[in-house]
């Protein structure tokens, strides 16, 4: 990391009151990760991993327990109203959700103008100029602006999403499962979109995302996330070639190939899954569910440390892994493949 | 157990309500420009006989002190004395007590067995049946109690002679004559509240048809019967339950109308007296009755949920 | 109704002008119900402010000649007691009825609006004690305490409607509340805020636009009770002093006449009904018209065939019935018409029509003892729907038009009986969303217990020891302790297998699973996957899998059907069809799939949508999103053909696409 990193998250914690009975849930647990210019890099992880809260803490959409966010070096942590209002033009957001994410009763081009009134103060024809390019440059029909959202159909609706993220020049944006509720064939039409955008625009990506063939293809780098906290991070193709983290393996063990015969053989090599109890209060919060779990895993929380480098291979560059066991060369490999 | 500790609670903190309306009662009551001790004593007396009642009445006392002294005496029963007829307004308030809940728990049996039967009817059959439901609803909530019960009158009593014109026969003197008083009161009081309960119904079931458990039965082979009765009525009764305990609420305010036309000695007309003659010790004691039967329903309603949902047993 | 209307329109994007939302307003008093109530209440109010201009009486003016009269020429309405003519009462009496409106309304909506808009946008204390007061306020009988304010201020009318006003308005806070509570929680808030709206922009554009129409409703329905509430009062003889006319007093006077003049209920008490009624009729008019232009289901939108949102019973009346057309004979699998005896599931010609239009045409494939086959497509192809067909429980009201669905050699289609008899101990069901599949106000033990008694006659504890024996099979650590929990106790996987416990329970040979994964965690997928793979290994039962996942077809599956619009497209064994696929649609489906991708490069995609089941064309349906498309595609409908052995497929290039192979 030579230039500056253009979102940098340091120890960030987010919790959830429940009550005043019960003790807040930790949603998130001192995660920091960075994203260069121009990067993608994806959060994987199940549901209750805290992915997305991650990215609605970086919006202001959630508040921030402790530890600090910086983007393009600037505090946004506590930001107040006016400060968000500055970042919004840079700093953007696509939903998963292309339903709940476009106001039924505007129409689209009223949608699309909002982002305008905050920063540019446009006449109407500009505006709508502005629109029309913008509704283009996501392959949307001119006319889209005076129809309702209810006309659409959701990939349409996320192409419009997209669209209203790209209105003013963002350098950042945040894509919270923006292809998750999209068919097959129209998720990989949106993928490609957000892929050519990234390359016509340099933006830079924040990939949330449960399916992580989706999140390779798009991300540069992932970090994965269990319970709030960072599992393994680095390049995306090396920890999908090479996981080291045994969530990270599992994660990918599970996800099942589409080719018959490779999915077979892996099959009849996989063991019984291990019954879950309850997760340790101290220790690795993946422990109970490790296969490879010994004593000290249940005693303490391992840190997350750069990964040193292993026997032939260079030390490699920017991968991080929160296992007591990292170091220890082919213990698994082996024996679990 | 469980059920007893929640009945105490939901009784407990339904304390703020009692305080809240006697209360309120009170300080409105401060306001009237009126002057009760006058009232009694009339215009032609001394100043010393009119201090003494304003004495005896408690009226030179500051307003909390008042009130205090109202509540201690609630609390051992004594609700003063109505300033029209003297007599203690906890006697007045029971005697009548019978006739207002042999009025409303009927008007709730009766509604809530023909509106749980309709919605239901409507909900299977469909078609008529759904029109008829919701033109029934429409009428329940467009014609007022007082003016439909002048209709059933008119009709009922006056043209066939069917049923007593007004009137209420106590129990105890005759039951058949106590039910016969009752007809006509009780279909007033029970036109909207079918209505109500008949459309929460069939709303209800078609929404639980409508859910994938139920999808998941038939395609396992569960029996109709036990689908409709068990499944589908057991999850169809919470909103129904709630909406029963509104309706008997509004029964409760619906009862002072059907009582004053039908001439029936209850709370509600005792209510309407009293207001027109400003008799401030029994409508105080009339609200405070009032309000503890909504506690009491809502207390029901509750217990209700309880044995029926078991999210809300958990929480 | 508005989802009817919303979805006639056109969905995709025409040139020229778009269709404009009209005000509120015109889409009110486009609907009859609406158009009469303003009418009438525009009427009453004109009437009663003129009210001179229409009877040459006054309220006051005596005729005791003419006591208690019917309606004539003079009297339109007739005359009460008194001689007073009947009609100038009633519209002088509205006079009262309309103020006393008017004040409760300011004070309902004034109080009403501010606290439940403060209470749902800003939360927080000022939620906390507006929510307390009013579940206060609104556990009080109203009606008593008006009483109580009119006996302290006799005769006031006006103090008794403000506190009307004010004691009714813990019903719309309450409403307001909640709907603005989950507008904030809407994504395009969040989205809004992202942009940097202010708070107050967001209120205005994004709040209270959604507000209104729910604002006018509860006025509307408001109202009409304090209309009903003001007669009561003036009834009761608590409202306007008598000479003076009310409509309650007006009703009050012919309860005195009852014996001598029935007829004096009426001019009284209509005039009541008809404005309960119009207002009550305009309130429902606005909240239909309010969502009408977007309120579009997501199904609808999406241009899919809907399973069950679209298929509502209004538009079933609406359907066109030119959509029948498309339904011929020339689609007909001509590989395999007749029934296979030896499969244990036979799907012949199986075409299934929801509202009228098709949404699945002509379906036919076999299952064997055994075997577990998957059923591919996007959403709208009609993969839901057929496996529902099969059971005989075709969603949203549809219905099976045509074809054989052979069980064991019975054909379920049509007969109650049969089906009865097969679901659940022939052919048992697990379904996509585990946490809604099981009835929330049963122990899990109660229901599952229920199906063992239902498929084998046998006493409550030996149910019992079988609930436990099933929780066990699904792989469940605690069978006992989970057979007391209720459903919102367990986790989506546990759900899951308890669900599939539940299908287990009539020891059925085929299992339909509908996407039983798709709502899961992968981690938990795979174990279900795994549970599934066990299953079938130690029971033997066939699986009818119903997935858009190919990862999970190549896990699980031994053959597969691909269906397209309702169609299926293309039939192989599994390994073939992901080697050499004979449909470019399944070839298009297994490019775009992320996990093949190869990286930095697009991935292949399928241009455009599914068609929506009314925009099926006559010949491919796949045509118009296909590379290898020609005029041969669209001119007829494309039979399903076995270019090579055990391999259907519906597409005319399939000899080329034997030799050539489908990806570029």
């Amino acid at each position: 990391m030579t230039r500056q990193p253009l979102l940098d998250i340091k120890d960030l914690t987010v919790e959830f009151g429940q009550g005043h009975r019960t003790s807040p849930l930790r949603a998130v647990d001192g995660v920091s990760l960075d994203i260069a210019p121009g990067e993608t890099v994806g959060l994987v992880g199940e549901s209750g991993s805290g992915k997305s809260t991650i990215g609605r803490a970086v919006l202001g959409l959630t508040p921030v327990h402790s530890g600090r966010v910086r983007f393009e070096g600037i505090d946004v942590t506590r930001a107040g109203p006016r400060t968000r209002r500055g970042l919004s033009a840079r700093l953007q957001v696509v939903f998963q959700d292309p339903y709940s994410s476009l106001n039924p009763a505007r129409t689209i081009g009223q949608t699309l103008a909002e982002p305008l009134l905050v920063h540019r103060r446009l006449d109407r024809r500009e505006t709508d100029a502005h629109i029309a390019e913008m509704l283009e440059r996501v392959g949307m029909p001119a006319d889209t602006a005076g129809r309702y959202p209810g006309q659409f159909s959701g990939g349409q609706r996320q192409r419009i999403a997209i669209a209203r993220a790209l209105m003013l020049e963002p350098s950042l944006v945040i894509c919270d499962e923006p292809v998750s509720a999209l068919d097959l064939s129209i998720q990989a039409q949106v993928m490609n979109l957000l892929a050519r955008l990234q390359r016509e625009l340099s933006l830079s990506y924040l990939f949330i995302a449960h399916d992580l063939p989706v999140v390779r293809h798009l991300s540069d780098r992932v970090v994965v996330l269990y319970r709030g906290r960072v599992m393994e991070s680095g390049p995306a193709q090396v920890v999908y070639a090479d996981p080291v983290h045994p969530y990270t393996e599992a994660l990918l063990d599970a996800v099942p190939a589409p080719d018959p015969r490779a999915q077979r053989a892996r099959r009849a090599a996989q063991a019984a899954p291990k019954t879950t109890n309850p997760p340790a209060d101290e220790g690795c919060v993946f422990a109970h569910r490790c296969p490879y779990a010994i004593d000290i895993c249940h005693r303490e929380r391992p840190a997350l440390l750069p990964l040193p480098s292993r026997g032939e291979k260079q030390p490699e560059g920017g991968r991080a892994v929160a296992c007591h066991r990292s170091g220890e060369p082919a213990r698994v490999r082996g024996l679990h493949t | 157990m469980a059920i007893f500790r929640l009945a105490v609670r939901r009784l407990l903190s339904s304390a703020p309500l009692l305080f809240l309306v006697s209360a309120l009662t009170f300080v409105l009551v401060s306001l009237v420009p009126g002057d009760p001790a006058r009232t009694i004593v009339g215009q032609h007396v001394t100043v010393e006989q009119y201090e003494a009642v304003r004495v005896q009445l408690g009226l030179d006392d500051p307003l909390p002190v008042q009130y205090w002294d109202w509540l201690v005496g609630v609390l051992h029963g004594d609700l003063g004395a109505s300033l029209f007829s003297g007599e203690a307004v906890t006697k007045t308030l029971n005697d009548r007590l019978p006739v207002s809940l042999s009025l409303i728990v009927a008007g709730t049996v009766v509604s809530g067995i023909l509106g749980v039967a309709l919605g239901l009817l409507s909900a299977r059959r469909g078609g008529l049946l759904t029109r008829a439901v919701d033109l029934l609803s429409l009428l329940g909530l467009a014609v007022p109690a007082f003016w439909f019960a002048l209709v059933l009158i008119a009709v009922g009593a006056v043209k066939l002679r069917w049923f007593p014109v007004t009137g209420y026969v106590p129990f105890a003197d005759d039951p058949a004559e106590w039910a016969r008083s009752l007809v006509l009161p009780v279909i007033s009081l029970s036109l909207s509240a079918v209505a109500v309960i008949a459309k929460q119904t069939r709303d209800c079931v078609l929404d639980t048809f409508g859910r994938d458990f139920i999808r998941v039965m038939q395609a396992n082979g569960f029996s109709r019967r036990s689908i409709l009765y068990r499944h589908v009525l057991r999850n169809a009764a919470v909103p129904v339950v709630t909406v029963l305990g509104v309706v008997l609420v509004s029964l409760l305010a619906a009862a002072v109308f059907v009582e004053t036309v039908f001439a029936m000695p209850g709370l509600g007309s005792l209510t309407q007296q009293a207001t027109v003659q400003h008799d401030i010790p029994v409508i105080q004691g009339a609200v405070l009755y009032i309000t503890v039967l909504v506690v009491l329903v809502n207390l029901l309603v509750d217990m209700a949920y309880n044995r029926l949902d078991p999210r809300v047993r958990a929480a | 109704m508005n989802l009817l209307t919303a979805t006639k329109r056109p969905r995709t994007a025409e040139p020229g002008k778009a269709p404009r939302r009209p005000p509120l307003i015109r889409r009110v008093l486009r609907r009859p119900a609406g158009a009469v109530s303003l009418c009438w209440l525009a009427l009453l109010t004109a009437a009663t402010l003129a009210a001179l201009l229409i009877t040459r009486y006054g309220p006051l003016d005596q005729d005791l000649g003419h006591v208690l009269a019917g309606p004539t020429s003079d009297h339109l309405l007739g005359t009460d007691n008194l001689g007073r003519d009947l009609l100038s009462r009633v519209l002088f009496g509205g006079r009262s009825t309309l103020l006393a409106v008017g004040e409760a309304l300011v004070v309902f909506l004034l109080i009403g609006v501010t606290a439940g808009l403060a209470s749902g946008f800003l939360g927080g204390w000022v939620d906390w004690l507006t929510v307390r007061t009013a579940d206060l306020l609104f556990a009080l009988p109203g009606i008593v305490i008006v009483l109580v304010v009119l006996s302290v201020f006799p005769g006031n009318l006006h103090a008794a409607m403000i506190t009307f006003g004010a004691l009714g308005s813990p019903g719309i806070i309450r409403i307001l509340r909640s709907q603005t509570l989950g507008i904030r929680e809407e994504l395009y808030v969040a989205a809004a805020k992202v942009a940097g709206l202010t708070r107050a922009q967001i209120l205005r554009r994004h709040i209270l636009p959604r507000l209104i129409s729910t604002v006018i409703v509860q006025a509307a329905l408001f109202a009409a009770i304090v209309v009903t509430v003001q007669a009561g009062l003036g009834f009761l003889g608590l409202g306007a002093q008598p000479p003076n006319p009310s409509w309650g007093g007006l009703v009050a006077d012919a309860s005195q006449a009852i014996d001598r003049a029935p007829w004096m209920l009426v001019p009284t008490g209509v005039p009541l009904v008809l404005t309960v009624t119009a207002l009550a009729l305009l309130g429902d008019a606005v909240r239909d018209a309010a969502v009408e232009g977007w309120s579009v289901s997501k199904l609808a939108a999406a241009g899919a065939a809907p399973p069950a949102a679209a298929a509502s019973p209004t538009e079933q009346a609406d359907a066109p019935d030119a959509f029948a057309l498309e339904v011929s004979d020339a689609v007909a699998a001509p590989p395999a018409d007749v029934p296979d005896d030896t499969a244990l599931l036979s799907v012949r010609n199986l075409s299934i029509a929801i509202g009228g239009i098709p949404v699945v045409q002509g379906v036919s494939f076999d299952i064997s003892a055994g075997e577990t086959v998957g059923m591919v497509g996007e959403s709208g192809c009609g993969k839901s729907v057929t496996s529902l067909g099969i059971l005989g429980l075709v969603p949203g009201g549809g219905q099976i038009t045509g074809g054989q669905v052979l069980f064991d050699g019975t054909d379920l289609v049509g007969s109650a009986d049969a089906l009865a008899g097969v679901r659940g101990t022939g052919i048992a069901y697990v379904s996509q969303e585990p946490m809604v599949a099981l009835d929330p106000a049963f122990a899990v033990g109660r229901q599952l217990a229920e199906a063992v008694r239902r498929h084998r006659r046998c006493d409550r504890r030996t149910a019992r020891a079988r609930v436990t024996e099933l929780l066990s099979m699904v792989n469940i650590p605690d069978p006992e302790g989970v057979a007391r929990r209720y459903p919102h106790q367990l986790s989506g996987g546990m759900a899951q297998r308890v669900a599939i416990a539940l299908a287990l329970a009539g020891e059925p040979k085929l299992l339909i699973a509908d996407e039983p994964t798709t709502a899961l965690d992968v981690t938990v997928q795979a174990e279900i996957l795994a549970l599934l793979h066990t299953l079938q290994a130690e029971t033997g039962m066939a699986v009818l899998l119903v997935t858009h996942d190919w990862g999970v077809v190549a896990d699980l599956c031994h053959r597969s059907v691909v269906m397209y619009a309702g169609q299926v497209v293309e039939q192989a064994d599994v390994e073939q069809m992901f080697t050499r696929p004979l449909h470019p649609y399944t070839a298009g489906l297994l490019a775009a799939n992320p996990h093949l991708a190869a990286e930095g490069e697009p991935l292949p995609t399928i241009a455009g949508t599914v068609p929506a089941p009314r925009d099926w064309p006559l010949g491919c349906r796949f045509a118009a999103r296909c590379d290898l498309a020609d005029e041969s595609c669209t001119t007829r409908p494309v039979p399903l053909t076995e270019p090579a052995p055990d391999r259907l497929t519906r597409c005319v290039h399939s000899p080329r696409l034997l030799l050539e192979g489908t990806r570029p």
